[in-house]
């Protein structure tokens, strides 16, 4: 069954930038090397470090913080580096993101037209190190420690994984506030175990990358600490090495 | 006599088959012309120097193919994966197959708006096939 395209979300640092964009791209190369060698009639070529960039449009609301021209124009070039994730059928049961740990934006493209609305373009590309491959675990409120969410991999993980957190708002304020990430061999999460711990504050960043300890088939968040605040929105996705990506 | 394309083509990438996400299927070879054309010619000659295999896909995106192909984009792996494209109706089948040499050389998942996930992909392939 094709997955409706309205149904992704596109997140950069605290911000969830998908009511104001229409369309994303994400273009892989695997920087194949060609070579040639006697006694063999056709091409030889083999991977090497992978390459990406993710096109990202979408519509002009205003000059202010929060809209996507100011916020592709303050992580252009040199300026600074977001964490971006592209989350494609965001309502699946298993909603896939592809996730640029650090990345700056390396266009800005605006396009005025008669008769058209005012459309806003960038293209994401990792600053540094690897892009990944992982699963929405969790993405909404939060009011209360508890566990939330749960999601299949598949498979066991044994080479551990990654995990990524935007706080995307915070009602009052938090200070130390925990989420961590568990993982168990059973849906019912009968006696999970903790594999890795997000910490945050109102003061300081939104956006968080950790790494996980060996894993298990299923990965669900559960925060433990509210830090002082009533409540919190975030989205938390995981990947599992050698399983995500 | 000319066959549909569906469904008289299969691929299946790593012992997967992902014929059913694809919308296209390409494969092809192109041989290089090393010009050879010397003072004594009477017109351009060429002799047939390497060839050159490529896959293109494109169709609808889901998880299932992007389970398939994308952590091999990410991490390549160290041993390649076994390609097999299928042409043809049952009893006459042509079939390519690269044993341990093929990787994702390309992928490119898109989101519109207005429409549903798709992709399109190249896989790169280290030499030549075995045709049956």
């Amino acid at each position: 069954m094709p997955t409706q395209a309205y149904d992704c979300r596109i997140l950069v640092d605290a911000l969830d930038l998908s009511g104001q964009s229409n369309q994303f791209a994400l273009k892989i190369d695997a920087q194949a090397i060609e070579y040639q060698v006697f006694q063999q009639s056709a091409k030889q070529r083999l991977p090497t470090d992978p390459a990406a960039t993710l096109d990202h449009s979408g519509y002009w609301e205003g000059p202010n913080a929060g809209n996507l021209e100011k916020e592709i124009y303050d992580r252009l070039g040199a300026n600074g580096t977001g964490q971006v994730a592209a989350i494609l059928g965001a309502s699946a049961a298993a909603p896939v993101c592809y996730i640029f740990p650090t990345a700056y934006s390396a266009v800005l493209d605006m396009q005025a037209q008669t008769a058209q609305l005012l459309t806003v373009a960038g293209q994401w590309i990792v600053a540094s190190g690897a892009f990944y491959r992982g699963q929405l675990l969790y993405s909404g409120p939060v009011s209360a420690t508890g566990a939330q969410g749960g999601q299949d991999f598949g498979a066991l993980g044994t080479n551990g994984g990654r995990a990524w957190l935007w706080v995307h708002s915070i009602a009052g304020t938090a200070v130390n506030a925990t989420i961590t990430v568990q993982s168990d061999d059973n849906a019912g999460f009968s006696s999970p175990s903790t594999r890795g711990t997000f910490t945050f504050s109102t003061a300081g960043a939104r956006a968080f990358e950790i790494a996980l300890s060996a894993v298990e088939r299923y990965l669900r968040i559960n925060v433990t600490g509210l830090g002082g605040a009533t409540g919190f929105t975030v989205s938390v996705i995981a990947g599992a090495a050698g399983i995500s990506y | 006599m000319p066959i549909k394309s569906a469904p008289n083509c299969t691929v299946v990438y790593n012992a997967i088959n992902i014929t059913q996400y694809l919308t296209t299927a390409g494969m092809k070879a192109t041989v290089e012309a090393i010009e050879t054309t010397n003072l004594a010619s009477t017109a351009k000659e060429s002799s047939p120097g390497n060839t050159d295999w490529s896959i293109d896909l494109a169709g609808e995106w889901a998880k299932a193919l992007d389970d398939a192909i994308m952590p091999d984009v990410i991490t390549p792996p160290a041993t390649l994966r076994t390609l097999v494209v299928t042409y043809g109706a049952a009893g006459a089948i042509a079939t390519y197959t690269w044993t341990s040499k093929a990787f994702p050389q390309a992928y490119n998942p898109t989101a519109d708006a207005t429409t549903t996930l798709k992709f399109t992909a190249t896989i790169g392939v280290n030499g030549a096939p075995v045709r049956t």
